[in-house]
């Protein structure tokens, strides 16, 4: 009796053991605050069969003293990265590598979706996940994940790095989103509840993985458990650890960076052994290095590279273009010391006048009218016309696709300004007045010296010059060009006409901080980020209720308006939406890619052929 | 002489300090650092304004250079505004690839430009002369990009195409599996950097050989029957000389600098880098860091070649 009594109990030890093991309510092995697992030894999986169902594939693995195999791939990045993890830098080279060995619950995928990674599903109002007041998201996660290290990955780990992105002694790059959460609860360590203070619809670019994400991915508690200072913590710089398909092996500074297969990665083992990571910094040496074999893949070619690698295929050498929702914009300084008034506030004051005419939408009108915007889009930068835009959220879900944009029409352009009382004279410029003051269309166009953008600067110089407009081109450097008003960069000081240069509103659409009122910077407000210096209550107006709703239906519908009026108003100029031009070697399997996901989003999908 | 050097080492210690202050004004100036996190949506007016204060952009200039000043002087050049590494490790990690780049390519220039200096005075107005004289002035005028690229487009691509054995252009230096890794990687960028410089300093020595052979105490050691190898090598060579050592050991620190163009080409990951890298993004403590350990050496190998001036030549004294 005592014998049948014993057995009894130990398989019931022995099932319990098994289903708290894989049913997401087990402890982690080792407490959160013990030193990282890297320095155990390695050890084999429990010899239950139940056991090795949850168990790590190999407890207490180090990619540092991993082999490195012998089938991989070498990438070319133009710059090295600051950092590793994503959330202390804002390269987009250290997303990329953030990427390969990070996870987080989602990431966006090759048709720019979101889907699930570590979690099982993306949380909605149709799975109950995301409340109906749209102030609580569920995240559940898929159950027996770990870390390189052979750590349980849980709800407390996304628990913890709300705390440490929240804790002031340390310093992420961005708070933004992280300090609309009041509370996150873990019921059980598959599950996390996010509790937020208030709306904050942008809730997916909180954890989620995508190259144009600050805030995405999770940090492993048991490793920065009770530490501080973060960003300058070596497991942060060159992390030991990894939840995605490689880890980092070495990096030496300046030259490359390894990163080997991970052994306890939980999705499709990676096809790979390694992924070197070479910083070459100059583009015509990538090139070199891709056409001797030394690269397999340089993912940062430039559009107008585009003709050189379509000649390259007889070399073994493919290319690819993924369109973006990054754009590249003409803009008009709209700043006047005058402001506007909003509920009887007046806000967005610049401390100094913007070109005057340009208040008008027919002045702005006709200078979109009178550049060719789609020959050089085509002839130089070798996109093709779907790159032609007419709003801001190119080649996303947000764009508003019934806008066409405004063609090439410099009579059109010449009557418009004529119209608006701006005649041209002796010396072929117009000039006319402006609120009771003589102005003259010789204007200012400030951007960076990138080759593209001195030929795109030149080619509008030309264009605007048979409407009467002269154009002093400026091109400053970019760490000057973006600098800060406390610094006395001419942007956000609001001296200068029009300028140009590269941004994107994605993953999620919100345009605060660039488009708002509250955002134009000023003596009061040095650090605001409305660079256009508009102010416009109706902007305002639609931007706050594209905040005002969680319902992407909802919100798609605001932001349609909010381009619509942007493009009647004529508001900005969008010159082209940037792609993502990739040369590679005909050996190399590269899996679909997107402009949200970038090449990294599967890296265990990458593959070389013989 | 020890006066000398007393007051040799106050004037070094002022000269760094003016010229750490003129780089601070002048990184300051011509890159924003704060310019990395201007046109990104996500990130705040708050984050802007968190990270401004997090690195000390909030105060002013002078508190700046202040702090900076008093941090360098207790030995530690400060951390990285954006890899938020030491800025002396990262110093350490590039100066021995650096020393290894420029340290090769200038032990190649000394001897390709001693032979070529040489062979250009002893047969001056030659063809000889006049070809190494020609290919000087190509190599002299030739920007050093024309030559890396091209050296790349031959010996590594073209090679390639053609079947033979290549040099590398992007590959590891650190190859474990591959001891000869580093060697092969150095050849172009050190053919590019002998290739541009070698002009300089084998001019400068025909000029002085020429100068010395036409000096009556040349004469005389021809008269006294010496052969011409014993003239030029024991009498007209030691002399001639000295001008060109005084050359190379004041272009020594530079070393340091390392090859900003060639490093940049070949994907050297030297100190030339790792300073327009940080300079770009208005990273001052690295930049500074960099030029400090420059200027430092800059001084210190010119006073070591005032000092070497008292044992070479014996006329001069220091007081």
């Amino acid at each position: 009796m005592n014998r049948k009594l014993y057995v009894l109990l130990a398989v019931i030890v022995l099932a319990s053991m098994a289903l708290s093991a894989c049913g997401g309510t087990a402890t982690p092995t080792a407490p959160a605050t013990q030193a990282p697992a890297t320095q155990a030894p390695a050890t084999q999986a429990p010899a239950t069969a139940a056991a090795t169902q949850c168990a790590p594939a190999k407890m207490g693995w180090d990619p540092t003293t991993a082999d490195t195999g012998s089938k991989g791939m070498t990438v070319a990045f133009e710059q090295e990265p600051d950092q590793a993890v994503g959330m202390f830098s804002n390269m987009s080279f250290a997303a990329w590598i953030w990427q390969i060995f990070g996870v987080g619950p989602g990431k966006w995928d090759d048709k720019n979706n979101l889907v699930p990674y570590i979690a099982t599903e993306i949380p909605s109002t149709a799975n109950g996940d995301v409340s109906a007041d749209g102030l609580t998201v569920t995240w559940k996660l898929k159950p027996c994940i770990f870390w390189s290290d052979g750590q349980p990955i849980t709800s407390k780990d996304i628990l913890f790095t709300w705390q440490a992105m929240m804790n002031p002694a340390n310093n992420p790059v961005s708070r933004s989103g992280w300090n609309q959460i009041a509370s996150i609860d873990t019921p059980d360590d598959q599950t996390a509840v996010i509790h937020f203070k208030s709306l904050y619809p942008a809730w997916p670019t909180l954890l989620d993985l995508g190259p144009n994400n600050t805030s995405g991915g999770i940090l492993p508690a048991h490793i920065f458990q009770g530490k501080t200072g973060l960003e300058k913590d070596p497991q942060v710089h060159q992390p030991t650890w990894a939840g995605g398909p490689f880890a980092i092996k070495e990096w030496v500074a300046g030259d490359h960076m390894t990163l080997v297969r991970n052994p306890n990665y939980f999705g499709s083992p990676a096809k790979l052994d390694y992924i070197n990571i070479k910083f070459v910094p100059d583009p015509a040496t990538g090139l070199a290095a891709l056409k001797t074999g030394d690269v397999d893949l340089v993912v940062n070619f430039a559009e107008s590279d585009i003709p050189t690698l379509q000649g390259l295929a007889s070399q073994g050498i493919k290319y690819r273009v993924d369109p973006t929702s990054d754009f590249e914009h003409l803009f008009f300084n709209l700043g006047t010391t005058a402001g506007q008034t909003i509920n009887g506030k007046v806000v967005g004051q610049s401390d100094v006048d913007g070109f005057c005419p340009f208040q008008d939408p027919n002045v702005r009108k006709a200078i979109i009218l009178g550049i060719d915007r789609l020959s050089f889009l085509t002839n130089y930068m070798h996109e093709d016309q779907s790159a032609f835009i007419a709003s801001l959220w190119p080649n996303s879900y947000w764009y508003n696709t019934s806008l066409t944009p405004y063609p090439y029409d410099p009579t059109q352009a010449a009557s418009l300004l004529d119209a608006a009382g701006y005649k041209v004279g002796s010396d072929g410029i117009r000039a006319g007045t402006c609120n009771g003051k003589p102005v003259k269309f010789s204007l200012g166009i400030e951007t960076t010296p990138a080759q593209f953008r001195i030929d795109d600067v030149l080619h509008i110089q030309s264009d605007l010059k048979k409407i009467g407009i002269d154009i002093k081109p400026n091109h400053i450097p970019a760490g000057t060009f973006f600098g800060s008003y406390s610094e006395g960069a001419d942007m956000p000081l609001g001296k200068f006409d029009m300028a140009i240069y590269t941004t994107g509103f994605y993953p999620d659409p919100d345009p605060t901080g660039s488009l708002d009122c509250a955002d134009v910077p000023n003596k009061a407000n040095p650090t605001g980020g409305n660079n256009y210096h508009l102010c416009d209550p109706q902007v305002d107006s639609l931007i706050a209720q594209g905040l005002a709703t969680a319902d992407p239906a909802a919100r798609k519908k605001v932001y349609d308006q909010l381009q619509q009026y942007m493009y009647d108003k004529a508001l900005v100029i969008p010159l082209f939406a940037r792609a993502n031009v990739y040369g590679y070697s005909s050996k190399l399997v590269f899996p679909p890619s997107s402009g949200w996901a970038n090449a990294f989003w599967d890296a265990e999908n990458f593959d070389i052929t013989k | 002489m020890w006066s000398y050097l007393v007051r040799r080492v106050a004037q070094a210690i002022l000269i760094l300090f003016i010229i750490t202050m003129l780089c601070f004004i002048l990184t300051r100036l011509s890159s924003d650092p704060m310019a990395q996190y201007a046109n990104k949506p996500g990130i705040t007016a708050a984050d802007r304004a968190a990270i401004a204060k997090s690195l000390g952009l909030d105060q002013p200039l002078p508190v700046q250079y202040i702090r900076w000043i008093g941090l360098a002087l207790q030995g530690n050049l400060g951390n990285s505004f954006f890899s938020k590494q030491p800025v002396l490790t990262m110093i350490e990690q590039r100066l021995p690839l650096t020393l290894i780049l420029m340290g090769t390519a200038e032990v190649v220039i000394i001897i390709v430009a001693l032979t070529l200096g040489l062979v250009a005075a002893v047969k001056q107005y030659s063809f000889v002369d006049n070809l190494i004289t020609s290919f000087s002035f190509i190599g002299y005028s030739m920007p050093i990009f024309f030559i890396a690229f091209g050296s790349i487009e031959i010996f590594a691509v073209q090679f390639k195409v053609w079947g033979l054995p290549y040099l590398p252009t992007g590959a590891d230096i650190w190859d474990p599996k591959d001891p000869l890794a580093l060697a092969r990687h150095l050849v172009l960028p050190v053919f590019s950097l002998v290739a541009i410089q070698t002009a300089g300093y084998s001019r400068y020595l025909r000029s002085s050989i020429l100068e010395v052979l036409g000096m009556d105490y040349v004469r005389t050691a021809h008269a006294k029957g010496l052969s011409n190898r014993a003239v030029l090598f024991k009498h007209a060579l030691r002399n001639a000389i000295l001008p060109f050592v005084t050359i190379v050991g004041l272009d020594i620190p530079f070393l340091l600098g390392g090859a900003l163009v060639t490093e940049s080409i070949f994907a050297w990951p030297g100190m030339g880098r790792l300073f327009w890298e940080y300079a770009e993004r208005g990273d001052y403590p690295v930049v500074l860091g960099v030029l400090l350990v420059t200027s430092t050496a800059v001084v210190f190998f010119t006073i070591i070649v005032d000092l070497a001036y008292t044992i070479i030549d014996p006329r001069i004294r220091l007081s």
